[in-house]
């Protein structure tokens, strides 16, 4: 297999690919960048005009893409709380605080090293690790998807702040928006109101472009003649440039890249998931916990090295299965179709060039993304912040308009993104943290269905959730996360007591 | 010749932005709804044939992908667009003629204007190599023998997979367990990963594995037998061709579209399909090419709606 | 606002708050309840326990908006420790023209097309935003429309909106 690999370099290398490569991260930090517009539309786009060249072109468009994308959503993530694409949530989180007190620029900066680590770290594993990896994407069934969705809610427990029945109403209301839409299961419309708009559901990201983007632009409007963002936002330079990043993060980039990549062999569970985990993780283990959510940089690179870990390793079980991961993985699997090449166990004898070229191409991709990313996002994109705020105000909400409208092509999806708008203006301002109602959307629906499958292959027998070799597994890890919080919040109660007395 | 067709397509949607009389449609960019997500079958599909079908009609079409609802999230909005001949549907059969069984929807195959349908392909049930059972018949009568102890993977309530195993589980008088899934993908991943024990679904996906012997398909839901899949049984041969649910795509037009419209663009795919490559890539996926038009093609989708009507009324599936 | 006012309003918006999820869970178990079989549980579960974290809210609000009423009534010039609450809306006026704006461009959007609503949009806010310099916002409206205008119609071909005078 090493062979193999080998033999696939060059062709990795030769000029179509390099330029390829090139153009997709460009494209792709683009994409990324602007809300709505996403990698599945573009690479969907891009394809068919590379039909006439060799497949590894192809192949070198959509990983430039794929992994430029990545990256590009924490742009407006971090500059004006948008997320570009839904895995950059919890880069928000972060990201803008440190936006809002002057440190934009450490924080893109950041964000783009954390992507590109997280990509590399996820090429890797695809390129070692993929056919074992793949016995542990089949080993997962309804019962083990479970009790991942329950183990990302349970970091509800770390993202719910000082208020924990504030923190449980808001995730609580976050599954309830999930919920809404035909049920998958039983096919019965709920909590429809007998509106055929509703029946199909939320969109993930018009929810989130709503709860996100529109109460700092909100804000900002109602703000006259005050700078809304620290003025000298870009000139704080990181101390000790990119090594003295290195030395700080590479404790959150290796266990986040390890987030990514578990989180990416599922098939499903996409790089949004990864990020809020590794989110949590990193705050969970941070001396400085409460420092997350105002501007911790910690907090930007988990977010970022974890949705892009997701990336490559969201191939393997496309690659070594047929089963897409993911969408991007859905439209690679076309393509290798399209060139007469069938997606399944034989794909690594039948064309160890393209797959193991496709493989070099996404960790090139992710090397490119420092050049690319350091040169054009930090000083091309910082500019947005220089407008004056009278005009920034409606050509972000333009913006936000045209990039929810490119979704499904409805103008009704942008007025139900004002409504998420309102509520989260709503909520801020009544003390209710947003990150659990994301964390609800998101999981609340994955646990249920997959609680419910479970039921229906097991014939509603409950102890089929604990007898399983990973699930049980799962569920250990679950406590012992749940134990030590406990215990670390029993500890920081008794010392602050003695202090006290 | 693909920078000469990028130039073309350039300078013709540049000049599409002068108005024009309506009898030379299509004069601008053309949208293609299709229902699904991108990169699934159906999209795949869909794509492919308008590169070809851009060339035929002299313009862009944009595809927009709407998914959701089994489809019907995308073919409702599509039903509300100016019938214009500038919004097109692309769609397979499940959202016209099954969903409107199962939720409330705006459209009906009476309203929306048939243009043509372009391909269909049989859905497949496979087991794990140890399964008790070596063709279609042993396979029916194995499961006839264990009511409720086989689960199958399908795509779903409303999905068309789910339909047609039912109505053969129906004929053979079988009670297995359906499992609904989120689609091919995942249930060949839960079926690979032994959580289920029948795949049910398109054949592409697990063609594969079953060239790698991890997988034996013992019934098509076609009335054919399948030449990719020799193990499998089609239903003629079992003695139930009427029993048949196949998967097939169309184009559609919003209700009220000029038949003139309808028929340009009609005739724009029939020459689109002659193109090799996309043969090929039918017969890669397993699919063949069949082309009905206008009111044949309402008078295939008036069946078939009455027909799963009534399976879904005896499943006790159908909504009030 | 004074200090002590703003924080019995923080009360009052955790009682009011608490009872507006309550009224929530209430109505998403009652109609969780008609749902068929395993459809119902976990909309039952989480509305039954939104309606359980949202009683000590309500608790909350209750005792504190008393206790405030009781201080105010009998001492005055006491030290309030609790940070006070920020407004609900810091300037209605702009608050509300933005929102307005935002609904009308929504509504005109696909009548009138894409560019030519958007266009008109960016220049009127700016203006009721408090922008004066013409050339400012003429510079910006068109150099951002037309950045989209090539991105989606050039190079993405995205069907936006059509413009009224290219209908047909």
């Amino acid at each position: 297999m090493f062979e193999s690999l080998l033999n696939a370099l060059p062709v990795a290398l030769q000029f179509g690919s390099l330029i390829s490569l090139f153009v997709g991260t460009l494209i792709g930090i683009l994409i990324g960048a602007l809300p709505g517009l996403n990698p599945v539309m573009a690479i969907a786009l891009m394809l068919p005009l590379t039909y006439g060249f060799d497949p590894i072109i192809a192949l070198g468009l959509v990983a430039g893409i794929y992994n430029g994308s990545m990256y590009g959503g924490a742009i407006p993530a971090i500059l004006l709380n948008i997320p570009g694409t839904p895995a950059a949530i919890a880069t928000t989180f972060d990201g803008y605080p440190m936006t809002r007190k002057g440190e934009g620029g450490l924080a893109l900066k950041t964000a783009c090293w954390s992507s590109a680590i997280g990509g590399i770290v996820s090429a890797l594993a695809l390129m070692t690790l993929a056919p074992m990896l793949a016995k542990v994407t089949l080993a997962f069934g309804p019962a083990e998807y479970f009790w991942v969705a329950v183990f990302g809610l349970v970091s509800i427990a770390v993202l719910v702040g000082k208020d924990v029945s504030k923190g449980m109403l808001s995730a609580l209301l976050g599954v309830i928006i999930g919920l809404v839409g035909v049920d998958a299961i039983s096919g019965e419309e709920r909590f429809t109101f007998d509106s055929l708009y509703l029946s199909g559901g939320f969109e993930l990201l018009i929810v989130l472009i709503g709860l996100y983007a529109v109460p700092p632009v909100l804000e900002m409007a109602e703000r006259r003649n005050e700078s809304y963002f620290n003025s000298d936002s870009f000139r704080a330079k990181p101390s000790g440039g990119s090594l003295g990043l290195l030395r700080r993060h590479w404790r959150t980039w290796s266990r986040s890249s390890l987030i990514g990549v578990a989180v990416g062999i599922l098939p499903g569970a996409g790089g949004n998931l990864a990020a809020l985990l590794s989110y949590n993780e990193a705050k969970r283990k941070a001396p400085d916990p409460e420092t997350f959510g105002s501007g911790n940089p910690v907090g930007v690179a988990a977010a970022e090295s974890g949705n892009s870990a997701d990336n490559a390793a969201a191939m393997i079980p496309s690659l070594t299965l047929g089963i897409p991961g993911n969408l991007v993985a859905a439209l690679v699997l076309g393509a290798l179709m399209i060139h007469g090449l069938q997606p399944g166990p034989q794909l690594f004898t039948r064309a160890p060039d393209v797959v193991f070229g496709f493989m070099w191409q996404m960790l090139l991709t992710a090397m490119l993304l420092l050049l690319l990313g350091g040169m054009v996002a930090t000083r091309l994109f910082a500019q947005v912040l220089r407008m004056p705020s009278a005009l920034l105000v409606p050509t972000t909400l333009v913006l936000m308009a045209v990039g929810v409208y490119t979704v499904n092509g409805n103008v009704t999806d942008l007025y139900v993104m004002l409504a998420f708008g309102l509520t989260g203006y709503l909520l801020n301002r009544l003390g209710f943290p947003l990150a659990p109602v994301v964390l609800g959307v998101l999981l609340g629906p994955m646990a249920e269905q997959n609680f419910r499958l479970t039921m229906l292959i097991a014939q509603n027998d409950w102890t089929v959730l604990f007898t399983r070799p990973i699930s049980l597994g799962i569920v250990a890890l679950l406590a012992v996360v749940l134990l030590s919080q406990l215990w670390k919040t029993l500890r920081h109660r008794r010392q602050s007591q003695d202090q006290a007395a | 010749m693909k920078t000469t067709l990028l130039l073309t397509t350039a300078t013709v949607s540049a000049l599409a932005f002068t108005p024009s009389m309506a009898s030379d449609y299509p004069d601008r960019p053309i949208e293609l709804i299709v229902p699904a997500p991108a990169g699934g079958g159906t999209d795949n599909v869909a794509r492919m044939l308008n590169q070809y079908l851009e060339e035929e009609l002299g313009q862009p079409v944009a595809v927009l992908n709407v998914a959701g609802g089994g489809g019907a999230v995308g073919v409702n909005q599509f039903s509300r667009a100016k019938p214009d001949g500038y919004t097109l549907l692309s769609t397979w059969n499940s959202p016209i003629t099954t969903v409107p069984h199962l939720q409330r929807v705006q459209y009906s195959y009476e309203t929306l204007t048939p243009i043509t349908s372009t391909s269909q392909s049989a859905y497949t049930l496979c087991v794990a190599p140890d399964f008790p059972a070596d063709n279609g018949e042993e396979f029916l009568a194995e499961l006839q023998a264990n009511p409720g102890k086989y689960t199958y993977g399908n795509d779903g309530v409303g999905g068309t997979m789910r339909l047609a195993a039912e109505r053969i589980f129906e004929a053979y008088d079988i009670n297995a367990r359906p499992i609904p899934f989120g689609g091919a993908g995942e249930t060949l991943q839960n079926f690979l990963g032994g959580h289920v024990d029948i795949y049910g679904g398109s054949i592409t996906p697990v063609l594969p594995y079953v060239e790698e012997d991890q997988a034996k398909c013992l019934l098509v839901t076609s009335a054919d037998d399948n030449e990719a899949l020799p193990q499998a049984s089609g239903l003629a041969a079992l003695g139930h061709p009427e029993l048949e649910t196949v998967l097939w795509r169309m184009m559609l037009g919003p209700e009220g579209m000029e038949e003139e419209r309808a028929e340009a663009v009609a005739d724009a795919v029939a020459r689109a399909v002659e193109h090799p490559e996309f043969q090929e890539f039918l017969a890669a996926q397993g699919e063949t090419l069949n082309l009905v038009r206008g009111e044949e093609l309402r008078e295939r989708l008036k069946q078939e709606t009455q027909a799963i009507g009534e399976t879904l009324e005896n499943l006790g599936l159908k909504q009030q | 606002m004074t200090r002590k006012g703003s924080d019995k309003t923080m009360n009052y918006r955790d009682l009011f708050s608490g009872i507006a999820f309550l009224i929530i869970g209430v109505t998403t178990v009652w109609m969780g309840n008609d749902f068929f079989a395993d459809a119902a549980y976990v909309p039952i579960g989480v509305g039954t326990l939104m309606g359980a974290f949202s009683l000590p809210l309500i608790w909350r609000g209750m005792k504190s908006v008393l206790t405030t009423r009781a201080m105010t009534d009998s001492t005055t010039g006491h030290n309030m420790t609790t940070h006070p609450a920020p407004a609900l809306v810091d300037h209605p006026a702009r608050f509300t023209t933005t929102l307005g704006c935002c609904l009308v461009y929504y509504t005109a959007l696909p009548i009138v097309g894409f560019y030519t609503t958007s266009a008109l949009f960016i220049t009127l806010l700016a203006v009721l935003l408090g922008e004066r310099r013409p050339a400012v916002i003429a510079g910006i409206t068109v150099g951002f429309i037309t950045l989209l205008y090539a991105l989606f119609a050039v190079v993405l071909k995205r069907p936006l909106p059509v413009e009224f005078f290219l209908a047909s």
